[in-house]
């Protein structure tokens, strides 16, 4: 794939999950993973429902410790802390929310300034204009349709410019120009940074891409 | 291990014998002298369940066995034992010597906090399912009640209006005026309730470590037909 | 795929973690910032806990009459009404993020210390706002006569520092607990009474004239002990 070998020595961000398993009350939810995704490039997580691909996502994000096994991230040479992907990390889930009592430009900027931004306001600015929302800027979440609420979820995910966003069925809710929109980001993104992206929708990945399959393994 | 259980019953025996036969009566509480055997070991064993739970949750998060958070817990339950028993005997003792249940006491409020405490600790415990999570919460609030209960059974008492009413009970086993035969008794029984504490701690976590055995066999068993490890693929799909 | 356009520079995991040491106030003050900013657009906490206080106040006078005024029972009252209407604003924030799915949204950006640290500001915050509110009503249907107002102050703001420390710590315990709404009172009560005793006598001894010198040295030590423990403990109530 093309950027693996040069990923790390140009400093780029690296996942290494070594036999990762992780479980939720007490039963599996996916696992054993082994498997090392250096940026930058596009890498996918497939499986039908219940297969674990959220879990692994949110493990991948530091968000849940591994029940077993490890996860490592690396820049470049260095070893990274769990800590370190507030400002190089990014991750955009179903149930992940924006807050109700702010507008969308102070979710987004709120969250821009505790990822370390150096300019908040602006970050936020350019994260509407880039999702075509600067409008409507002030309004709160729920005033927008679902699919826009997705557009700005996305957003939030990425307003820091992280090294290592993840994506968990970023395409629900979008209609057709909404992915569009979101698959150029995307790839535009994994061209110089680790994007990791799940999916139940086969037809969005290209037939080479590396993926960790997580299908056909059942829930215990 | 049965030599010392048996060992641990005469123990026992002795001591309650030795308390109403042997031991001399206090003169001012006569006949109630005797709960000093049973009140303040009990009280004495919960706050030492209490420092072993605290332990034990400390050694859960740095650790992360679930072994510490079994015997953690374990303690927190019959810690909450004895502090029933050595509240009901105080308030017991309260009651045949002032007429009153309740004293307000400092040690007897302290005691009662106690028990909130553990209540509360396993009322957390109840609440919470997923395993992992409820090991890691209950520690870090075992902990925390750890680090400002003694505030409230050592510095309180200290502040000046809340020792209006007389300091009954405990102030047997302050000061050294104790018979030789009472104190020795007394010792006896402080020990006697601290091995039968340890015992049924023992007792309580190999129930548990089974139990944990046992489910993680089943879990095994289960999971194993999944085992083949997930790697990166890069194949063509149809 | 292409190969990669762009060169971006090595990032050196020591410069990110010095930027993190700098910006643990920057993202404290953050999080206080959009607290209060959201509390004050809802006012579902602060609303909630004047009406409650409002409702106990006037039952409690109502029962005790004129007997309030005395400093034993006044001081007694004000602890009792600010530690339920405390519990019912304070307890329930971090169960809030994590049924509004914006938990993993504060836990993905922030770091523990942060979101601690601007949870606490904003908690004591709120309760200066509650107890603004309360004193006035308290002055009101009560009337009691406070012999030494800056000790009755000195106490007040020491015995909401503990109560601001503690309650979000319980709260975040049980954030992701079923049922956890009656259980905040319930964990919290027997944490905070080391210092709300301190602080009924302090009140109690302010009201009468005195210094209570050593209730508040008492509620400093307490609340101190409660905010290092938490600070240390929080981290692991922060990450699953």
């Amino acid at each position: 794939m093309s950027g693996r070998t040069g990923g790390a020595a140009d400093g780029l961000c690296a996942v290494h999950l070594e036999g990762v398993v992780a479980r939720y009350g007490g039963r599996k939810a996916v696992g054993p993973v082994s498997a090392a995704l250096e940026g930058p490039g596009l890498f996918w997580i497939i499986g039908p429902n219940g297969s674990g691909k959220s879990t692994l996502l949110r493990t991948i994000a530091g968000l849940k410790r591994p029940s077993e096994g490890r996860v490592r991230w690396t820049a470049g040479a260095a070893e990274l802390r769990r800590g370190d992907l507030r400002a190089l990390g990014g991750l955009a889930a179903p149930e992940i929310q924006l807050y109700e009592d702010l507008s969308v430009r102070e979710n987004l900027e709120f969250l821009a300034r505790l990822r370390g931004v150096a300019d908040p306001a602006g970050a936020a600015g350019r994260g509407l204009e880039e999702a075509g929302l600067a409008a409507r800027a002030h309004e709160r979440p729920h005033a927008f349709s679902s699919g826009l609420r997705q557009r700005i979820r996305l957003t939030a995910a990425w307003i820091a410019e992280p090294q290592l966003l993840m994506l968990d069925e970023p395409s629900s809710n979008l209609d057709e120009s909404g992915r569009a929109w979101l698959w150029g980001r995307v790839r535009e993104r994994a061209r110089r940074s680790l994007c990791v992206v799940a999916t139940n929708h086969l037809d969005e990945l290209a037939a080479d891409e590396p993926r960790l399959d997580l299908g056909g393994k059942r829930v215990s | 291990m049965r030599w010392w259980q048996a060992g641990l019953f005469l123990w026992m025996a002795g001591t309650l014998v030795a308390g109403f036969l042997y031991a001399p009566l206090a003169r001012k509480l006569e006949e109630h002298t005797r709960i000093i055997y049973f009140h303040i070991p009990a009280a004495w064993v919960s706050v030492v369940a209490f420092g072993v739970s605290a332990l034990s949750a400390a050694m859960y998060l740095a650790r992360r066995r679930p072994i510490d958070d079994l015997r953690s817990a374990a303690a927190a339950r019959l810690g909450l034992i004895f502090c029933l028993l050595a509240t009901v005997t105080g308030m017991l003792f309260a009651k045949a010597m002032w007429g009153e249940y309740w004293n307000w006491d400092p040690r007897q409020v302290s005691i009662f906090f106690l028990i909130l405490v553990y209540g509360a600790y396993l009322t957390l415990r109840a609440a919470v399912d997923d395993p992992e999570r409820r090991a890691r919460l209950s520690a870090v609030y075992a902990l925390l009640a750890f680090v400002t209960v003694p505030f409230l059974m050592f510095v309180l008492p200290r502040l000046s209006d809340f020792t209006l009413h007389p300091d009954p009970i405990v102030n047997q086993t302050g000061k050294l005026e104790m018979h030789p035969r009472m104190f020795g008794t007394f010792l006896s029984a402080m020990g006697a309730f601290t091995l039968l504490f340890l015992w049924m701690w023992m007792l309580d976590v190999k129930a548990e470590r089974l139990n944990l055995e046992t489910a993680e066999r089943e879990r095994a068993a289960r999971e194993r037909p999944e085992a083949e490890e997930v790697g990166l693929e890069r194949a063509a799909r149809a | 795929m292409s190969a990669p356009a762009t060169r971006v520079p090595a990032v050196a995991a020591e410069e990110v973690r010095a930027a993190r040491r700098a910006t643990l106030w920057r993202g404290a003050l953050a999080v206080w910032a959009k607290e209060v900013r959201a509390e004050w657009r809802s006012r579902y906490s602060v609303g909630s806990s004047i009406v409650f206080a409002a409702a106990t106040l006037a039952v409690l006078t109502l029962a005790v009459g004129f007997q309030a005024r005395r400093p034993e029972l006044a001081s007694a009252l004000l602890w009792i009404v600010l530690l339920f209407s405390a519990t019912a604003s304070l307890g329930h924030g971090f169960a809030r993020e994590v049924e509004g799915g914006t938990w993993d949204l504060l836990r993905q950006a922030a770091g523990p210390g942060e979101v601690l640290l601007g949870k606490w500001l904003a908690a004591a915050t709120l309760l200066a706002a509650i107890e603004a509110v309360i004193l006035a009503m308290g002055a009101v249907l009560i009337g009691p006569t406070v012999k030494n107002p800056l000790g009755f102050l000195a106490v007040l703001g020491l015995g909401s520092l503990s109560l601001a420390a503690g309650l979000p710590l319980v709260g975040a315990l049980l954030a992701q607990a079923r049922r956890h709404g009656g259980l905040v009172a319930v964990m919290a009560f027997p944490l905070l009474v080391p210092g709300l005793l301190a602080a009924v006598m302090g009140t109690r001894q302010a009201m009468q004239g005195g210094w209570p010198v050593g209730e508040m040295r008492m509620l400093i030590a307490f609340t101190g002990l409660l905010v290092v423990a938490g600070w240390r403990l929080f981290e692991f109530i922060w990450d699953e």
